[in-house]
């Protein structure tokens, strides 16, 4: 009796011991569900998108399978163009629906994703937590809260769908927690439901007109350490990827792109040779929700974008140096 | 616009509409300007029902706040301004008038005049969003430039840094919306004890 005892009450303490950890562990553990679901999940819908003074109804398509990923996205609206990704890179039908920007993808050993929150890197930069439950487009959600522990990084509410955490709504909240945009689907189809006839863009690519993004292509990277880095990164960032190359016989110049994650937000840093005049002014500019520093040093052209406060873009931005310096 | 349309448009923002009925209607909202400024208002009134004086603030908080602030000094010139901006609302369906009542309720906003700024050269002036949420906005001044300097920067950016987290939708639909609008920002100040940087590896 005494052993039945001792056994229902071990029992009864590894079952509290299992649900607390399932609670202490869920709000953070949903952000790789989150992304496992966006990436390996096909699913197809219309969205809202409010920003400002702009509503955007746009229509995703997003189909994962033997083919690999292929992703349409298309504003329904008119004004925003479409965009097309798959494994040869992203296309971006711009919104006066006669160009196209197109930017090759990268191999992966140079630009590996970023880390995910395994490593618990947004957790020392973020209070993550459960808010509740509701519906949205007609699906059961859990809302997770995102809070940034410092000014230097934005705040999300994100509204999982129940089972397999894909994302349903998403806010974005400046630092005093107050949204900047939202975005919310309206109507969503999952799995066998998708029609990959979507993906099809209006036109075929080649009948637009290509716009030269000027970047190098991915194929010439070669691997070294950063020759040029920004000296003040906000806490919780890391460098994530790294990317060098030379202008050797082409035309372009030098060419170094870093990417600082806290494992939610990223800031990408570019350092180029000019194109033309070297000398740019320090100038920070905000594009929708994007924050970008732009200055030249050194004969360089340093550009820093990132979803993060202006305050972020514009320490890094500022400090960037050649790492000889140091 | 008929009634019925708009008890349908209501209909469908509350996810009431089969899948085949809402493809039709997202797709006639996309081209039919009407159908769309219903859509856009329907969603407004509808978020200043659910959020209660929130605002979709933009980056430059320093004036946000300090237009609040003066906001608070007048009240009941903003209540009947507010009453002004809600008047063209007025008259659709069902559930628009229980938000009507909902906003009229929670002491909305005003919708200020816009004087663009000074000083600046500029191609466009558009103005500011009206937020119905209380908080007056800055006359947004943007200048219609080509995407192709800042484009090709956060086409990559998003592409590496968003693509890999599943953040290909979040990361890429600001880019979109905002394409041809490029702002003049303003970083608003940090305290430098409470959040140290550090130093790169």
């Amino acid at each position: 009796m005494r052993r039945f005892a001792a056994l229902t009450v071990c029992a009864g303490f590894g079952m509290l011991l299992a649900a607390s950890a399932r609670a202490g562990e869920l709000a953070v553990d949903w952000l790789d569900r989150m992304s496992v679901a966006m990436n390996q999940m096909s699913y197809q819908g219309t969205f809202v998108y409010h920003q400002e003074d702009r509503m955007e109804t746009m229509r995703i398509t997003h189909v994962s399978d033997e083919n690999g990923v292929r992703e349409r996205l298309v504003s329904l609206s008119g004004g925003g163009g479409e965009m097309l990704r798959d494994a040869n890179g992203v296309s971006w039908v711009l919104g006066d629906g006669s160009s196209v920007m197109t930017d090759g993808s990268f191999q992966r050993p140079l630009f590996p994703l970023l880390p995910s929150n395994q490593e618990g890197l947004a957790a020392h930069s973020y209070e993550v937590g459960f808010a509740g439950k509701s519906v949205v487009a007609g699906h059961l959600a859990r809302k997770i809260k995102v809070e940034p522990r410092d000014r230097y990084r934005f705040g999300y509410a994100l509204w999982l769908e129940a089972h397999s955490g894909l994302l349903l709504k998403w806010e974005l909240l400046d630092p005093d927690r107050k949204p900047l945009a939202r975005l919310m689907f309206t109507e969503i189809r999952l799995g066998s439901e998708v029609d990959p006839g979507e993906l099809k863009p209006a036109r075929e690519l080649n009948r637009y007109q290509a716009v030269e993004t000027g970047l190098p292509a991915g194929g010439s990277a070669i691997s070294v350490e950063p020759r040029w880095a920004p000296v003040n990164i906000p806490p919780g960032f890391k460098l994530t990827a790294h990317r060098f190359q030379d202008g050797g016989e082409g035309d372009g110049g030098e060419y170094e792109h870093l990417v600082y994650s806290d494992g939610l937000a990223a800031v990408s840093v570019y350092i180029e040779d000019p194109d033309g005049d070297a000398d740019r002014p320090e100038r920070i500019e905000r594009h929708g929700t994007t924050h970008a520093f732009t200055k030249s040093t050194g004969g360089r052209i340093v550009t820093v974008v990132g979803d993060v406060p202006a305050a972020t873009v514009l320490m890094i931005g500022k400090s960037v140096e050649p790492a000889t310096v140091r | 616009m008929s009634k019925e349309t708009r008890e349908i448009i209501s209909s469908l923002m509350d996810g009431e509409v089969s899948r085949e009925a809402s493809r039709f209607l997202v797709r006639r909202i996309g081209s039919d300007e009407e159908l769309h400024a219903t859509w856009a208002r329907y969603h407004v009134v509808r978020d200043c029902l659910r959020n209660r004086g929130e605002v979709y603030a933009r980056s430059d908080l320093s004036v946000r706040v300090r237009n609040a602030i003066a906001d608070e000094a007048r009240p009941r010139g903003r209540f009947r301004q507010a009453r002004r901006w809600l008047k063209p609302v007025g008259g659709v369906g069902i559930a628009a008038s229980v938000a009507l009542l909902a906003v009229l309720a929670v002491n909305p906003g005003a919708a200020p005049p816009v004087n663009p700024s000074e000083g600046l050269v500029e191609q466009n002036v558009t103005q500011p969003f009206s937020s119905p949420q209380g908080i007056q906005g800055k006359p947004v001044v943007s200048r219609t430039v080509s995407t192709n300097r800042m484009g090709p920067y956060l086409l990559r950016h998003y592409q590496v840094a968003g693509a890999g987290q599943g953040r290909a939708i979040v990361g890429f639909v600001p880019v979109m919306v905002s394409n041809q609008r490029l702002e003049p920002a303003e970083p608003e100040a940090v305290d430098p004890d409470e959040n140290k940087p550090v130093d790169s590896q």
